[in-house]
Protein backbone atom coordinates (compact mmCIF):
# COMPACT_ATOMS: atom_id res chain seq x y z
CA UNK A 1 0.00 0.00 0.00
CA UNK A 2 2.98 2.34 0.64
CA UNK A 3 4.13 1.95 -2.95
CA UNK A 4 0.56 2.51 -4.00
CA UNK A 5 0.40 5.82 -2.13
CA UNK A 6 3.77 6.83 -3.58
CA UNK A 7 2.64 6.02 -7.10
CA UNK A 8 -0.61 7.90 -6.67
CA UNK A 9 1.00 10.96 -5.12
CA UNK A 10 3.79 11.20 -7.64
CA UNK A 11 1.79 10.27 -10.70
CA UNK A 12 0.60 13.07 -12.98
CA UNK A 13 1.53 16.10 -10.88
CA UNK A 14 -0.05 19.51 -11.41
CA UNK A 15 2.11 21.67 -13.69
CA UNK A 16 2.30 25.39 -14.30
CA UNK A 17 0.08 26.62 -17.12
CA UNK A 18 1.86 27.83 -20.28
CA UNK A 19 3.08 31.42 -20.03
CA UNK A 20 2.85 31.48 -16.23
CA UNK A 21 6.45 32.69 -15.76
CA UNK A 22 6.12 35.38 -18.44
CA UNK A 23 2.87 36.63 -16.91
CA UNK A 24 4.39 36.79 -13.44
CA UNK A 25 7.48 38.58 -14.72
CA UNK A 26 5.21 41.20 -16.31
CA UNK A 27 3.19 41.44 -13.09
CA UNK A 28 6.37 41.92 -11.06
CA UNK A 29 7.31 44.93 -13.17
CA UNK A 30 4.16 46.64 -11.92
CA UNK A 31 4.67 45.53 -8.30
CA UNK A 32 6.92 47.60 -6.05
CA UNK A 33 9.47 45.77 -3.96
CA UNK A 34 9.70 46.27 -0.22
CA UNK A 35 12.92 48.02 0.62
CA UNK A 36 14.65 46.70 3.70
CA UNK A 37 15.30 49.38 6.29
CA UNK A 38 19.01 49.58 6.90
CA UNK A 39 19.87 48.62 10.43
CA UNK A 40 23.12 50.58 10.35
CA UNK A 41 23.18 53.84 12.33
CA UNK A 42 22.86 57.01 10.29
CA UNK A 43 25.32 59.90 10.92
CA UNK A 44 22.79 61.98 12.85
CA UNK A 45 22.07 58.97 15.07
CA UNK A 46 25.79 58.66 15.82
CA UNK A 47 25.90 62.41 16.59
CA UNK A 48 22.99 62.11 19.07
CA UNK A 49 24.56 59.08 20.69
CA UNK A 50 27.92 60.88 21.01
CA UNK A 51 26.30 64.00 22.47
CA UNK A 52 24.33 61.91 24.98
CA UNK A 53 27.41 59.97 26.05
CA UNK A 54 29.45 63.20 26.43
CA UNK A 55 26.73 64.81 28.52
CA UNK A 56 26.52 61.73 30.73
CA UNK A 57 30.30 61.63 31.21
CA UNK A 58 30.34 65.34 32.04
CA UNK A 59 27.65 64.92 34.69
CA UNK A 60 29.49 61.96 36.18
CA UNK A 61 32.72 64.02 36.41
CA UNK A 62 30.78 66.87 38.00
CA UNK A 63 29.28 64.51 40.59
CA UNK A 64 32.67 63.02 41.42
CA UNK A 65 34.22 66.50 41.66
CA UNK A 66 31.42 67.82 43.94
CA UNK A 67 31.68 64.72 46.13
CA UNK A 68 35.46 65.15 46.32
CA UNK A 69 35.21 68.85 47.27
CA UNK A 70 32.49 68.12 49.82
CA UNK A 71 34.64 65.38 51.38
CA UNK A 72 37.63 67.79 51.49
CA UNK A 73 35.56 70.55 53.14
CA UNK A 74 34.57 68.21 55.97
CA UNK B 1 23.72 31.81 -13.22
CA UNK B 2 22.75 29.95 -10.02
CA UNK B 3 19.64 30.61 -7.96
CA UNK B 4 21.45 32.47 -5.17
CA UNK B 5 22.84 34.94 -7.71
CA UNK B 6 19.37 35.25 -9.24
CA UNK B 7 17.72 36.06 -5.91
CA UNK B 8 20.36 38.74 -5.21
CA UNK B 9 19.64 40.22 -8.64
CA UNK B 10 15.91 39.98 -7.97
CA UNK B 11 16.37 41.92 -4.73
CA UNK B 12 17.94 44.68 -6.85
CA UNK B 13 14.86 44.76 -9.06
CA UNK B 14 16.05 42.58 -11.95
CA UNK B 15 12.92 41.15 -13.63
CA UNK B 16 14.85 38.73 -15.80
CA UNK B 17 16.47 37.11 -12.76
CA UNK B 18 13.02 36.87 -11.16
CA UNK B 19 11.70 35.21 -14.32
CA UNK B 20 14.49 32.63 -14.10
CA UNK B 21 13.56 31.87 -10.49
CA UNK B 22 9.90 31.39 -11.46
CA UNK B 23 10.88 29.12 -14.36
CA UNK B 24 13.13 27.03 -12.12
CA UNK B 25 10.56 26.58 -9.35
CA UNK B 26 7.09 26.82 -10.89
CA UNK B 27 6.50 23.13 -11.60
CA UNK B 28 7.77 22.11 -8.17
CA UNK B 29 5.38 24.61 -6.53
CA UNK B 30 2.41 23.52 -8.67
CA UNK B 31 3.11 19.83 -7.96
CA UNK B 32 3.34 20.61 -4.23
CA UNK B 33 0.06 22.56 -4.26
CA UNK B 34 -1.64 19.88 -6.34
CA UNK B 35 -0.62 17.18 -3.86
CA UNK B 36 -2.00 19.40 -1.09
CA UNK B 37 -5.37 19.00 -2.78
CA UNK B 38 -5.70 22.41 -4.44
CA UNK B 39 -7.39 22.41 -7.81
CA UNK B 40 -5.76 24.01 -10.86
CA UNK B 41 -7.30 27.47 -10.50
CA UNK B 42 -6.64 27.75 -6.77
CA UNK B 43 -3.10 26.41 -7.20
CA UNK B 44 -2.47 29.06 -9.84
CA UNK B 45 -3.74 31.80 -7.50
CA UNK B 46 -1.60 30.57 -4.62
CA UNK B 47 1.47 30.11 -6.84
CA UNK B 48 1.07 33.64 -8.17
CA UNK B 49 0.76 35.01 -4.65
CA UNK B 50 3.81 33.00 -3.61
CA UNK B 51 6.04 34.28 -6.39
CA UNK B 52 4.89 37.87 -5.94
CA UNK B 53 5.84 37.61 -2.26
CA UNK B 54 9.22 36.30 -3.38
CA UNK B 55 9.55 39.35 -5.64
CA UNK B 56 8.50 41.83 -2.95
CA UNK B 57 10.58 40.31 -0.16
CA UNK B 58 13.60 39.10 -2.16
CA UNK B 59 15.87 41.25 0.03
CA UNK B 60 14.87 39.23 3.09
CA UNK B 61 16.16 35.90 1.76
CA UNK B 62 19.09 34.61 3.78
CA UNK B 63 20.94 31.65 2.28
CA UNK B 64 22.36 30.73 5.69
CA UNK B 65 18.86 29.82 6.91
CA UNK B 66 18.13 27.38 4.08
CA UNK B 67 18.03 26.92 0.33
CA UNK B 68 15.99 29.13 -1.97
CA UNK B 69 13.65 26.21 -2.70
CA UNK B 70 12.99 25.77 1.02
CA UNK B 71 12.27 29.50 1.37
CA UNK B 72 9.88 29.58 -1.59
CA UNK B 73 8.10 26.41 -0.40
CA UNK B 74 7.68 27.94 3.07
CA UNK B 75 6.01 30.96 1.46
CA UNK B 76 3.84 28.66 -0.68
CA UNK B 77 2.83 26.60 2.35
CA UNK B 78 1.81 29.70 4.33
CA UNK B 79 -0.10 31.12 1.37
CA UNK B 80 -1.89 27.79 0.81
CA UNK B 81 -2.78 27.33 4.49
CA UNK B 82 -4.08 30.91 4.68
CA UNK B 83 -6.19 30.32 1.58
CA UNK B 84 -7.53 27.01 2.89
CA UNK B 85 -8.35 28.46 6.29
CA UNK B 86 -10.61 31.16 4.84
CA UNK B 87 -14.33 30.37 4.80
CA UNK B 88 -15.07 28.72 1.49
CA UNK B 89 -11.36 28.39 0.83
CA UNK B 90 -11.17 24.70 1.61
CA UNK B 91 -10.07 22.76 -1.38
CA UNK B 92 -12.82 20.78 -2.94
CA UNK B 93 -11.89 17.25 -3.73
CA UNK B 94 -10.41 17.98 -7.11
CA UNK B 95 -12.07 16.13 -9.87
CA UNK B 96 -10.02 16.39 -13.01
CA UNK B 97 -11.70 16.81 -16.34
CA UNK B 98 -10.56 13.30 -17.19
CA UNK B 99 -12.34 11.92 -14.14
CA UNK B 100 -15.53 13.65 -15.20
CA UNK B 101 -15.15 12.10 -18.61
CA UNK B 102 -15.27 8.62 -17.07
CA UNK B 103 -19.04 8.76 -16.76
CA UNK B 104 -19.57 9.70 -20.35
CA UNK B 105 -16.74 7.92 -22.08
CA UNK B 106 -17.31 4.21 -21.83
CA UNK B 107 -14.50 3.54 -24.29
CA UNK B 108 -11.76 4.21 -21.70
CA UNK B 109 -9.46 1.22 -21.24
CA UNK B 110 -10.05 -0.59 -17.94
CA UNK B 111 -6.55 0.09 -16.64
CA UNK B 112 -6.85 3.82 -17.23
CA UNK B 113 -10.26 3.84 -15.63
CA UNK B 114 -8.91 2.10 -12.52
CA UNK B 115 -6.00 4.55 -12.29
CA UNK B 116 -8.35 7.53 -12.52
CA UNK B 117 -10.67 6.06 -9.92
CA UNK B 118 -7.73 5.49 -7.59
CA UNK B 119 -6.51 9.05 -8.15
CA UNK B 120 -10.00 10.25 -7.25
CA UNK B 121 -10.01 8.08 -4.11
CA UNK B 122 -6.61 9.42 -3.16
CA UNK B 123 -7.76 13.03 -3.48
CA UNK B 124 -10.84 12.24 -1.41
CA UNK B 125 -8.62 10.56 1.20
CA UNK B 126 -6.21 13.51 1.20
CA UNK B 127 -9.13 15.85 1.86
CA UNK B 128 -9.71 13.96 5.13
CA UNK B 129 -6.25 14.95 6.39
CA UNK B 130 -5.56 18.36 7.91
CA UNK B 131 -4.09 20.98 5.57
CA UNK B 132 -0.86 20.97 7.59
CA UNK B 133 -0.51 17.19 7.21
CA UNK B 134 -1.22 17.42 3.48
CA UNK B 135 1.50 20.04 3.22
CA UNK B 136 3.94 17.81 5.11
CA UNK B 137 3.10 14.81 2.95
CA UNK B 138 3.34 16.87 -0.21
CA UNK B 139 6.73 18.37 0.61
CA UNK B 140 8.09 14.89 1.39
CA UNK B 141 7.78 14.10 -2.33
CA UNK B 142 10.09 16.91 -3.40
CA UNK B 143 13.34 15.16 -4.28
CA UNK B 144 15.82 17.75 -3.16
CA UNK B 145 14.32 18.23 0.31
CA UNK B 146 15.67 16.22 3.20
CA UNK B 147 13.78 15.81 6.48
CA UNK B 148 15.56 18.82 8.03
CA UNK B 149 14.42 21.07 5.17
CA UNK B 150 10.86 19.70 5.41
CA UNK B 151 10.89 20.41 9.16
CA UNK B 152 12.04 23.99 8.44
CA UNK B 153 9.17 24.48 5.98
CA UNK B 154 6.67 23.07 8.47
CA UNK B 155 8.13 25.05 11.36
CA UNK B 156 8.76 22.04 13.60
CA UNK B 157 11.67 19.89 14.74
CA UNK B 158 13.05 17.10 12.53
CA UNK B 159 11.80 14.48 14.98
CA UNK B 160 8.30 15.96 15.04
CA UNK B 161 8.24 16.11 11.23
CA UNK B 162 9.22 12.45 11.03
CA UNK B 163 6.49 11.40 13.46
CA UNK B 164 3.83 13.58 11.81
CA UNK B 165 4.79 12.27 8.38
CA UNK B 166 4.55 8.67 9.55
CA UNK B 167 1.13 9.31 11.11
CA UNK B 168 -0.17 11.14 8.04
CA UNK B 169 0.87 8.27 5.75
CA UNK B 170 -0.67 5.75 8.15
CA UNK B 171 -3.94 7.67 8.25
CA UNK B 172 -3.99 8.00 4.47
CA UNK B 173 -3.39 4.27 4.13
CA UNK B 174 -6.23 3.50 6.54
CA UNK B 175 -8.65 5.71 4.62
CA UNK B 176 -7.65 4.14 1.29
CA UNK B 177 -7.92 0.62 2.71
CA UNK B 178 -11.36 1.42 4.11
CA UNK B 179 -12.38 2.63 0.65
CA UNK B 180 -11.18 -0.62 -0.89
CA UNK B 181 -13.33 -2.74 1.43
Amino acid sequence: MNDDIDALLTGKPLVAPPGFAARLTALAQATPQLQEQSRAFRPWQWAFLGAGASLGALQLCEFVFVAFVAAGAQ
Amino acid sequence: MDCDADISETARGNHLAFGRIVMAHQDRIFAYLGRMGLDGAMAEDVAQETFLRVWRHAGKYNSRLGSLTTWILTIARNAALTRLSHPGGRAETPVSSETLEIASDAALPDEQLVTLQRQHQLHAALACLSAADRSLLSSSYIDELDLAAIARIEGCSTGAAKVRLHRARQRLRQILEADHE
